[in-house]
């Protein structure tokens, strides 16, 4: 997944830059800010939610994301965040019956979202971002505003928490 | 070195997400709307109700002839006897008493 994403990136990173200012198109981010969203939240209802909230940002920041030298490194910014704020303010269970992972996935991967679902908001991110996305500690400390050894430490402290709920 | 079996699980629950297709996540509009539309379209459409409620409701509220009988109780009929009928043509007024005798 994570070679997939990258790959997809550098596509839609080099057809970013040969688009003019004036062929700024929104519907070429879609699959981009979904595939973020998704990874961080784990299921694609939320993940729905997450892109339409930042595709509606998007629009109102297209001059801010022409200006940048690096659109999706912003853009993968604004999602991860607009992510992380809809995981904290999830008050309720996700139905699992309802999601579109239970219907598609074995018991392991319902197992695994559940257990997902009990670990904070930050862990959260940090395991989808490494392990969902691929990326690596700098496009992380980058899309979190933290240091390089500060995503380390806590992406390990991150994997430990989801040992623990895992074995509970 | 193998990694802990719970975080392949993850790794497995990670590489499944990119099953899902994206779903075609709709916009309201492209451009969005003017914030000034959000506060003047709820007036304008009040007041274009209440327009068309005034005129829709105009015909029935001007005073006109009656366009049929009028049925009063005994009170009325009294205070009709003696006091001002001229706003009501007597030919329109038929009273209908307790016992069903029209006057």
């Amino acid at each position: 997944m994570a070679i997939v994403l990258r790959a997809e990136s550098h596509r839609m990173a080099s057809a970013v830059r040969n688009q003019s200012s004036v062929d700024f198109d929104i519907e070429g981010y879609r699959e981009f800010v979904f595939r973020c969203a998704l990874s961080v939240c784990g299921e694609p209802e939320g993940a729905e939610d997450v892109a339409q909230e930042v595709l509606m940002i998007l629009l109102k920041s297209r001059r801010q994301i022409e200006a940048t030298d690096q659109p999706l490194a912003w853009i993968r910014k604004v999602t991860v965040r607009s992510a992380t704020h809809y995981l904290k303010r999830q008050k309720r269970t996700v139905s699992l019956q309802d999601s579109q992972v239970a219907n598609n996935s074995s018991v392991e991967g319902l197992a695994v979202l559940q257990t997902l679902q009990r670990l904070s908001p930050e862990h959260r991110v940090l395991l989808g971002m490494a392990m969902g996305q691929g990326l690596s500690y700098r496009e992380i400390a980058d899309a979190l505003g933290i240091p390089e050894g500060t995503v380390a430490s806590r992406l390990n402290a991150a994997k430990k928490a989801f040992q623990q709920e895992w074995e509970r | 070195m193998k990694e802990h079996p719970a975080l392949d699980q993850l790794s497995q629950f990670y590489q499944s997400l990119d099953d899902i297709p994206t779903p075609a996540i709709s916009l309201p509009t492209e451009r969005g709307l003017p914030l000034w539309a959000l506060f003047t379209g709820p007036i304008f459409a009040s007041i274009l109700a209440y327009s068309v409620l005034v005129i829709s409701t105009a015909g029935h509220a001007m005073p006109t002839e009656p366009q049929g009988p009028i049925l009063l109780n005994q009170y009325a009929l009294q205070e009709l006897r003696k006091g001002d009928t001229s706003s009501v043509p007597a030919s329109h007024i038929f009273v209908i008493t307790s016992r069903g005798r029209v006057i």
